[in-house]
């Protein structure tokens, strides 16, 4: 469809950064030979009276890769043309030029003329493109069933070698209800292509090459509106060679390219175009066409790079779990030797991977037959490998999945050298026997230390103050043997934020005999009023189950029943007594129920 | 019981009923150093907060509402708490006691709803609650006036200084009194003028003069044309009276009116007139022109008026009134004619939040050690009521201290939090007080509500008091009474009055004109009634009025009486009326099988070929269990009796005399109980026992109480004459 802008867009295309390797379509990388059968009857006049099939020729012959060799079978009652594999570009052109549509058709020889064309190379693609509008057809019926024999006995041959046979079946005129060229597409596992039903002509051969060969090449996206210049990114500098295959439905206008490259030539036909540039310095292909107001232009692009793999290897070593202990006592660390691979892929134009087309793409290759995976990462793929045992590692990269074509001398082999690595010293073992003693002695010492400080502290003396009954007298008691029993209830009466905090209880029982500062049991009640003097108010157990209190700070007061306790004295409180604490901050208070546990809710602690 | 424990119903009321009466935290007083309160200190708050009666609460705590105009939006309010910005001088007290229409009116609701034994779906309400539209008090009146009349005509025929004069002069001044009460505000005038009007206008054609200032500046008051207004400032403009022209009641006209005026400082000659038509309405008064439209404006003004004062009285004394009822009910459940151990009641009068505040919580700990921890009984508190908990049952302390950032609640005003029960229940246990207590009252806690969805969810809403110390000291009682459901508490005052095509005045018959208002269903708190009827059966005279004398022992109070054994509950019912026709087999199923909380039930029965229409008893546990079931309430309180006992008997738990106590003895208490056990009210019944165990080495004796073969621990640390069992 032709668009009225006029305006000229320049756009850029940037090549798409291959995904993910999962992802990705897996090219033939193998050699190829293709021969094309051009049927030139006479019913190609009426059938393909602008000579597509001829241009179709062209277009394919011009976009296959250099690996690739094409020849030419043009046939009527006879053979017409014959171009063998590796004719120049201008025996092509006047080949194809000469080419008449006139006469029978004679698919039979021609097809034996074609597959006596290929070689036998071994691992080579071998194909045959067949262009015709119809059924074999000769002046006699005898040379018609001789043609075909002929043609049955090919396929047969075809078959035999591998060689797949394609046909694009051109015009409308295909009524028989049996068609038996069509027998070659189908023994060789190759297909049949309807024009108008497949697409045109030339789209049609461009699906055979793309889809079928499956040779490395993309697409190019061009914008409905592309009108002007098309800007192409290649993945690196340095490209063997970059071949643009330009379709459109309209008619092909002139095509400019501006290309660093050692060759450049373009190829036209009444609606393709091919770019072919050979040895690219840079890294940008320009194609201008004029006029510019041509749409739906279809683009493919291949690409070849001549490369070789480099690397670089960087030693090494770890310790193995569970050194070996020798007889003597002595240990000696066990070493496993490791090689980090760092794999580059130089070109003409320095490393290929350098590029940002190649960041972060996972590139899969063998080591030693094992394949692996890696991800390119600032332009080279980093491999460690356990080398113990090895001298040496080869490298193969599997390039089939990227749409460019990599001819790469590999496989590589590294050859490892182990840098030379001081020998371990021997670690001396040292008898900590003596050590242990020493330690054990000391532990024993220390614990027999503590259960003296403990038992001091359950005996610890302290101030009671005696009941009112003996005057008041203060005396000094020793506390000892005694337990903690019991319980408190805290209620807190005043804090400094008139918060109110909920009732707390404290169980006293089963605690250590030690000293607990109010600080500590209001903490595990979690009732949190910062340093107001809580830490220098003690409590520990006294004899016959009381609960000693004392008052050791310096601004706190607190209350036995009414009676304020005398600071650094001890005041046995009983079950039931009561405690009041005015702390430091003369707001927060305190009231402390001391309660007796039962021997049940005891064993509910 | 002998002279030991002469009561075992002492009740503690947590609710506020009057905040300008004296309330037990002031009355407590400051607590620092005190383990317990003195014999002076006791006796004081108990003449204050101690009741006997609902007669007796009334006079103690002269329950009120206080009301006050406001000039911008023109309303009256209402509040129970007095306002302290207000002036006395505008503020109107209204007392709230059995002469106030609208309690008078639920009282009476409940009372005849008693004596037809009719349930909820049956009971004409409107019958009841058209006692507080303006035709009743008007009726009221009516009655009143002509007593009033006759009398005065007596008056007037003696001779000055006649004996019989003073004496009815006394009595006229009694009459004088009541009837002022009537016309000494505005806002009672008003089913008066409401009702004169449309005397007038409906009934005769005779003519008013109306020549009216207004009455007063500030306060509700009626204008020149009799329209209610009310001013912001207060003025003083005329007093002049309108002359009257009959001779017969001329006297008490002017007597009237002239009390009206000492008594109102600034009167009107409308109010005056509506004062004197009302209690002296002869016809030959009658004489002024009536201005139709002015007077039907009037009307239907004052009318609204009435309508909104009254919905706003209603809405603003719900809560007091039903505190007030339960208060009534729960010396209901005690027959007046006994003469027993009769329930009594000590009022806080105090929130229960304030109560619960930890810096308030250890007076009532000091308290409760001064009549609980001592060997005199006389004071002791058996029995708590809280009612009004709230559903929600995380509901916290609303001036509790929030420690870790929690989810946001919003808790109800007028009820009272879950932390909150929880924090007496901490202190009740140690007391040995048992805690009735129920949820916040409304159309989801009624018998209807209960019938219909099981108790599931009261299940659920205790679950956070189950499983702890305190669990066997709370008691959840449900569902709560019903006095007015909800839906059918509508009451018709009256219709607007309009001037029809023929000039004559009518009542709108129009539906829109009706003026309506609604009391919003009124209920009362389980707690009121479970711990009434608990209280009641503690009294041997109680017992004996429904068992007969043979198996009641005189000496021993109600605490082992199982409310539901045999047909125990049948005898000893509420006095509530039945609500609904009954719970179903499914949801009686569900209580049984659960045996959770203080239930009533509304059931069909007979007894003795009589027909039941009361509600009764159909559980009563606690929140202790042992896994399966929840325990009878009577467990806890015959251990705790058994414990008060014991203390008392043995000089407080001396091991030697713990011994006798339980011994073979003839003449020891065990014994005496064990003689006493064919008794209803025995402390150890049939299937019951009592042994002890000592242990010398901890120096705790523990007593094994067998009820019906399930056995119940007590643990008493032995006194061995020692300093280190001191109380």
């Amino acid at each position: 469809m032709f668009t009225a802008l006029t305006t000229i867009f320049v756009f850029v295309l940037c090549c798409v950064c291959p995904c993910l390797a999962s992802d990705r379509k897996q090219f033939d990388l193998h050699d190829g030979e293709v021969v094309f059968l051009l049927d030139t009857s006479v019913s190609m006049n009426k059938q393909d009276k602008d000579r597509l099939a001829v241009t179709a020729v062209r277009q394919a012959v011009y976009s296959l890769p250099e690996n690739y060799k094409a020849g030419l079978v043009a046939y009527n009652t006879g053979i017409q043309t014959m171009l063998p594999f590796g004719e120049g570009t201008t025996q092509w052109e006047e080949a194809l030029e000469e080419i008449v549509y006139s006469g029978y058709t004679n698919a039979g020889e021609a097809l034996q003329q074609a597959i006596g064309m290929f070689s036998v190379r071994r691992d080579v693609n071998r194909y045959v493109v067949m262009l015709t509008d119809g059924e074999i057809d000769m002046p006699t019926s005898q040379e018609k069933d001789f043609s075909r024999i002929q043609y049955e006995e090919a396929v047969q041959e075809a078959k035999e070698r591998g060689i797949k046979i394609y046909i694009v079946a051109i015009g409308s005129e295909w009524n028989e209800s049996e068609i038996h060229i069509f027998d070659g597409a189908e023994m060789t596992d190759g297909a049949i292509y309807w024009e108008g039903q497949s697409g045109s002509v030339s789209e049609i051969m461009n699906r055979i090459l793309y889809e079928r060969f499956s040779f490395p090449g993309k697409v190019l996206d061009v914008p409905e509106e592309s009108d002007g210049k098309v800007s192409i990114n290649l993945p690196a500098p340095g490209a063997e060679y970059v071949k643009i295959l330009l379709l459109t439905e309209q008619e092909m206008p002139d095509i400019f390219v501006e290309c660093n490259a050692e060759t450049t030539t373009v190829h036209t036909g009444q609606n393709i175009a091919v770019i072919d540039a050979g040895k690219i310095i840079g890294q940008t292909v320009e194609i201008s066409y004029d006029p510019a107001d041509v749409s739906d232009v279809k683009a493919f692009m291949q690409i070849g790079y001549k490369a070789e793999i480099e690397t670089q290897v960087t030693y090494r070593r770890e310790m193995e779990n569970g050194t070996g202990q020798q007889e003597t006592g002595e240990t000696l660390p066990e070493y496993i030797p490791f090689a980090d691979v760092e794999i580059r892929l130089k070109g003409q134009g320095g490393n290929l991977w350098d590029n940002g087309y190649y960041e972060g793409l996972e590139m899969p290759f063998t080591v030693n037959g094992i394949p692996a995976i890696g991800n390119i990462h600032n332009g080279s793929i980093l491999y460690s490998m356990q080398i113990q045992d090895l001298q040496e590692a080869v490298v193969e990269l599997d390039v089939s999945s990227l749409p460019e074509h990599y001819e790469i001398q590999q496989p590589v082999t590294i050859t490892f050298t182990l840098p030379e690595y001081p020998q371990p010293e021997v670690e001396q073992k040292l008898d900590y026997r003596p050590l242990w003693i020493i330690l054990g002695v000391l532990a024993f010492a220390l614990t027999v230390l503590f259960v003296l400080v403990i038992k001091k502290e359950r005996k610890t003396k302290i101030y009671v103050a005696q009941p009112q009954t003996s005057g008041n007298v203060v005396k000094k008691e020793e506390i000892k043997g005694c337990a903690l029993t019991g319980k408190l209830n805290m209620y807190v009466l005043q804090t400094q934020t008139g918060d109110d905090v909920p009732p707390q209880t404290y169980c006293l029982f089963g605690r250590q005999a030690v000293r607990i500062p109010l600080s500590q049991i209001l903490e595990s009640c979690e009732i949190k009023f910062g340093k107001i003097g809580a830490e220098n108010i003690i409590f520990c157990a006294g004899p016959d189950k009381t609960l000693i209190a004392m008052d050791q700070s310096e601004k706190c007061t607190v209350l036995r029943g009414t009676e304020i306790l005398k600071k650094g004295v001890g005041y046995p409180v009983y079950y039931n007594g009561k405690l009041t604490v005015i702390f430091e901050d003369g707001i927060t208070e305190v009231e402390i129920h001391y309660k007796r546990l039962m021997p049940s809710e005891r064993e509910n602690i | 019981m002998g002279d030991v424990i002469r009561q075992t119903n002492r009740t503690m009321l947590m609710e506020e009923i009057n905040p300008e009466k004296s309330d037990f935290l002031t009355l407590v007083g400051d607590v620092r150093g005190l383990e317990s309160l003195s014999d002076d200190k006791i006796k004081e708050i108990h003449e204050q907060l101690l009741v006997r009666s609902f007669d007796e609460m009334l006079e103690k705590f002269a329950p009120t509402v206080y009301s006050y105009y406001d000039a911008i939006t023109q309303k009256v309010a209402y509040t129970l708490k007095k306002p302290e910005c207000i002036s006395e001088s505008m503020l109107t007290e209204i007392p709230l006691n059995r002469k106030n229409e609208y309690l008078g009116m639920l009282m009476s609701m409940v009372d005849a709803k008693r004596t037809e034994g009719t349930i909820n779906a049956d009971f004409k309400f409107e019958k009841l609650t058209d006692m507080i539209s303006p035709k009743k008090v008007m009726e009221e009146i009516r009655q009143n006036r002509k007593e009033l009349q006759y009398t005065y005509a007596q008056y007037a025929q003696l001779e000055d200084g006649a004996p019989q004069k003073l004496d009815l002069a006394d009595k006229l001044n009694v009459m004088f009194e009541e009837a002022s009460a009537n016309y000494n505000n505005v806002m009672a005038m008003l089913p008066l003028a409401i009702e004169d009007i449309k005397t007038r206008l409906l009934l005769t054609d005779s003519r008013e003069k109306q020549e009216d200032s207004p009455l007063a500046l500030g306060v509700l008051s009626m204008g020149k044309g009799g329209e209610l207004r009310i001013l912001e400032a207060p003025k003083v403009e005329s007093t002049a009276l309108v002359a009257v022209d009959d001779n017969a009641n001329t006297g008490l006209i002017k007597a009237l009116k002239e009390d009206y005026e000492s008594l109102n400082g600034e009167n009107n000659d409308y109010v005056g007139a509506l004062v004197a038509r009302t209690f002296c309405p002869l016809s030959s008064t009658m004489e002024s022109r009536i201005d139709k439209e002015k007077e039907v404006v009037n009307y239907n003004s004052y009318l609204e008026f009435y309508k909104e004062s009254k919905d706003a009285f209603i809405k603003t004394v719900k809560p007091l009134v039903e505190k007030l009822l339960g208060i009534w009910c729960f010396f209901e459940q005690y027959p007046k004619k006994l003469k027993g151990m009769r329930p009594s009641l000590v009022i806080t009068n105090i929130s229960n939040e304030m109560l619960a505040k930890s810096s308030n919580i250890s007076r009532l700990i000091t308290y409760l050690n001064t009549v609980n921890a001592k060997n005199e009984f006389g004071n002791t508190v058996w029995y708590s009521i809280v009612p009004s908990i709230s559903l929600d049952q995380y509901s916290k302390l609303k001036t509790a201290r929030e420690r870790f950032k929690g989810n946001s609640t919003v808790v109800k005003s007028d009820v009272n939090s879950v932390e909150s029960l929880v924090r007496l229940l901490d202190v009740f246990k140690d007391y040995g007080v048992q805690c009735f207590f129920s949820y916040e009252t409304g159309d989801t806690t009624t018998f209807n509500t209960l019938a219909t969805e099981g108790i599931e969810k009261y299940e659920e809403r205790c679950t956070p008091l189950m499983g702890k110390a305190f669990s066997e000291y709370a008691i959840p009682c449900l569902p709560n009474f019903t006095i007015i459901p909800k839906e059918k508490s509508g009451v018709i005052l009256d219709s607007r009055m309009v001037i029809n095509e023929n000039d004559v005045v009518e009542l709108s018959k129009a539906k829109e004109d009706i003026m309506k208002l609604w009391i919003d269903g009124v209920y009362i708190g389980a707690a009121y009634v479970a711990a009434g009827i608990v209280a009641a059966y503690q009294c041997p005279e109680y017992l004996k009025d429904r068992f007969g004398k043979s198996g009641v022992d005189m000496e021993l109070p109600g605490v082992r009486f199982d409310i539901e054994a045999d047909n125990h509950s049948l005898s000893v019912r509420t006095t509530m009326s039945k609500e609904i026709t009954g719970f179903t087999n499914s949801i009686k199923a569900d209580i049984n099988r659960k045996n959770f909380g203080f239930v009533f039930s509304s059931e069909n029965a007979s007894y003795k070929g009589n027909n039941i229409t009361n509600i009764m008893v159909y559980k009563s546990r606690n929140l202790m269990s042992d896994g399966y079931t929840f325990e009878p309430i009577y467990k806890t309180q015959v251990t705790t009796y058994i414990e008060r006992i014991l203390r008392h008997a043995t000089g407080d738990f001396k091991e030697d005399a713990i011994a006798y106590f339980f011994s073979n003895n003839p003449r020891s208490q065990k014994s005496d109980w064990l003689a006493k056990r064919e008794c209803i009210n025995a402390i150890l019944g049939k299937g019951d026992d009592i042994e002890h165990t000592i242990d010398n080495e901890s120096g705790y004796c523990t007593l094994n109480i067998t009820f019906n073969g399930n056995i119940k621990n007590l643990e008493v640390e032995i006194n061995r004459l020692s300093a280190a069992n001191r109380e």
